[in-house]
């Protein structure tokens, strides 16, 4: 193939490398004429390389990141899904390790419109319970809860006294059976599974000893977990707790599980 | 420039091998007989987790050197301290015997390509880069040691020869040479990159490291994938590169397709081989009457 000479001597840095991005990322052919060339390996085979290499990295970290899901899609079709969202979402964190947080999203929003996923909405939420077990591999690991801290605030700020969840936990309901799907995955047991629960499921996802761990929990330890990462006070998580849910129970089975801090 | 990190040069280690997730329980139980590791710096630099605390334990053992892929130092995008934060911080934790990056630029318009592209060799290339490696070993308070990449095209308009770039920033950013055998023997395949050439004239007194890896052939081009062992090619150019200069310490990479320690172990024991032959051959042979 053949290409215009162009005046390359005058090709900024930001030029090319805006060039080079726009042939990755778009197709775009600007950057070909800077590039040198034997007949054998065209300019375009050579940025093919660079737009393959991105796009299997991308994929490779989305395939890591959500093996249950891509277990259950099978290696073909999560590729697809992968390379859509990769064409659609370039990443924004020098860490790899964050890419794919809008994934789960990407896939509701494909669940409106490919017919073979109708089958799969749970999906959606297994996918959002494989980001956050991500997220607490690599979280801090959680401090031991202080209780005379806590006593100490209790006494400054009275009701107003507000608790913090570790940072890596994180909760989140359904209603499928997505904590046993997802076990079961984890286990390499493919037995046939009812997906719909028959109550709505709580899930807490967070970081011991260095592992992250996925528990049920009960209806009264989510709401404990969701009021305290909405910045409510002791006061005004009792009041909702009232009549409802058992609050002493709930805060014992936070602390002793290192979910909230002092 | 004063390193803040671990007293002992670097030129003191010999020969070791990139620490890999599916080795680590298997390194800390037999503790094998390896002079280093080296840390692929952005897995450990995350806030906790078994991912950071292998990094930890290891360096408990064993001498490391950090390797990061993430400074972007030939990207048009500013330099990303919060990044830079994080790797410091490790560097510390771990006293790294070195820190290193690539000669390339990976971001653009802060999106990142987790790649690294290849730079135009030119004059404005080159003091762009020289700039952002000066003020990266300012906020460090080290000098860093930049990495020759594998590369699948070069630009009509480079107006320096790789080597010469390479020597150039280093020595106007007073930084290390991270030399890769493999990457240059990857661009003569690629590019018809001249290896004895460069082997000559790359700056022998910068270079504080050497990476040997293995890559992939594609029948039209050659990709630096680290997935196999290291080609004869590369090995001869890593003997000839040695009679220039020995005390340089070795790393053998592989990152794909990552197979037991013990094949690892082996390609560090024959580089080992190979500067004990050199050695040898330079001890004086002399006469008994
Ligand atoms: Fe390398």
């Amino acid at each position: 193939m053949q290409f215009p000479e162009s005046n390359n001597a005058s090709i900024s840095l930001r030029e090319l490398q805006k060039q080079f991005w726009s042939s990755c990322r778009k197709r775009e052919n600007g950057i070909y004429s800077m590039i040198r060339s034997k007949s054998d390996f065209s300019p375009e085979q050579r940025m093919d390389v660079y737009r393959t290499t991105a796009r299997s990295a991308h994929v490779s970290a989305l395939m890591d990141s959500f093996p249950v899901c891509r277990a259950i899609l099978g290696d073909d079709y999560f590729k697809l899904l992968a390379k859509s969202y990769f064409m659609q979402t370039p990443s924004l964190s020098v860490d790899m390790n964050l890419y794919g947080e809008s994934f789960p999203g990407h896939i509701a929003m494909l669940i409106g419109q490919r017919k073979e996923l109708k089958e799969l909405v749970y999906i959606v939420d297994l996918a959002r319970l494989e980001w956050e077990y991500q997220k607490a591999y690599f979280a801090p690991n959680a401090a031991v809860f202080d209780v005379d801290r806590f006593q100490d605030k209790c006494r400054r700020l009275g009701d107003r006294a507000v608790l913090t969840l570790q940072s890596g936990i994180s909760c989140m309901s359904s209603c499928f059976r997505v904590f046993e799907i997802w076990e079961m995955h984890r286990q390499d047991k493919l037995e046939q599974q009812s997906i719909v629960s028959n109550s709505r499921q709580y899930i807490c996802i967070y970081n011991k000893d260095y592992q992250p761990l996925v528990e049920k929990v009960n209806a009264g330890v989510y709401e404990l977990l969701i009021q305290i990462q909405q910045n409510k006070s002791l006061a005004e998580i009792a009041n909702i707790f009232q009549g409802r849910h058992d609050l002493n129970a709930a805060l014992t089975t936070a602390i002793n599980n290192r979910w909230i801090t002092s | 420039m004063r390193s803040f990190y671990a007293s002992v040069a670097s030129n003191t280690l010999g020969v070791g091998v990139g620490l890999r997730s599916p080795h680590v329980a298997r390194i800390l139980k037999d503790l094998p007989s390896l002079d280093w590791f080296e840390l692929l710096a952005d897995n450990h630099i995350v806030a906790g987790g078994w991912a950071r605390q292998q990094a930890i334990e290891i360096a408990q053992h064993y001498p490391v050197t950090m390797h990061c892929v993430g400074m972007s130092i030939g990207s048009c995008d500013p330099i990303n301290f919060d990044y830079l934060k994080k790797v410091k911080q490790l560097a510390v934790e771990v006293q790294t015997r070195l820190l290193s990056d690539h000669l390339c630029w990976t971001t653009w318009n802060s999106q990142n390509s987790h790649d690294l592209l290849p730079l135009p060799f030119t004059e404005e290339a080159l003091a762009h880069v020289v700039d952002r490696i000066v003020r990266i070993q300012d906020y460090l308070g080290s000098r860093i040691a930049i990495e020759n990449v594998s590369s699948y095209l070069t630009y009509k308009h480079s107006t320096i020869e790789e080597v010469e770039f390479v020597n150039s920033v280093a020595q106007q950013a007073d930084c290390l040479i991270l030399f890769d055998i493999n990457n240059l023997y990857v661009n003569h395949v690629n590019n018809g990159q001249q290896t004895y050439r460069y082997l000559n004239n790359i700056d022998i007194t910068r270079v504080a490291e050497l990476h040997l890896a293995g890559f992939e052939n594609k029948e039209q081009y050659v990709l630096d994938a680290h997935n196999d062992t290291v080609h004869d090619n590369v090995w001869a150019l890593y003997e000839y590169f040695l009679r220039r200069k020995i005390d340089v310490p070795t790393l053998i990479e592989w990152d794909h397709n990552i197979p037991e320690f013990e094949v690892l172990y082996a390609e560090a024991m024959k580089a080992c081989q190979i500067k004990q032959q050199l050695l040898r051959e330079r001890e004086p042979v002399y006469a008994v009457s």
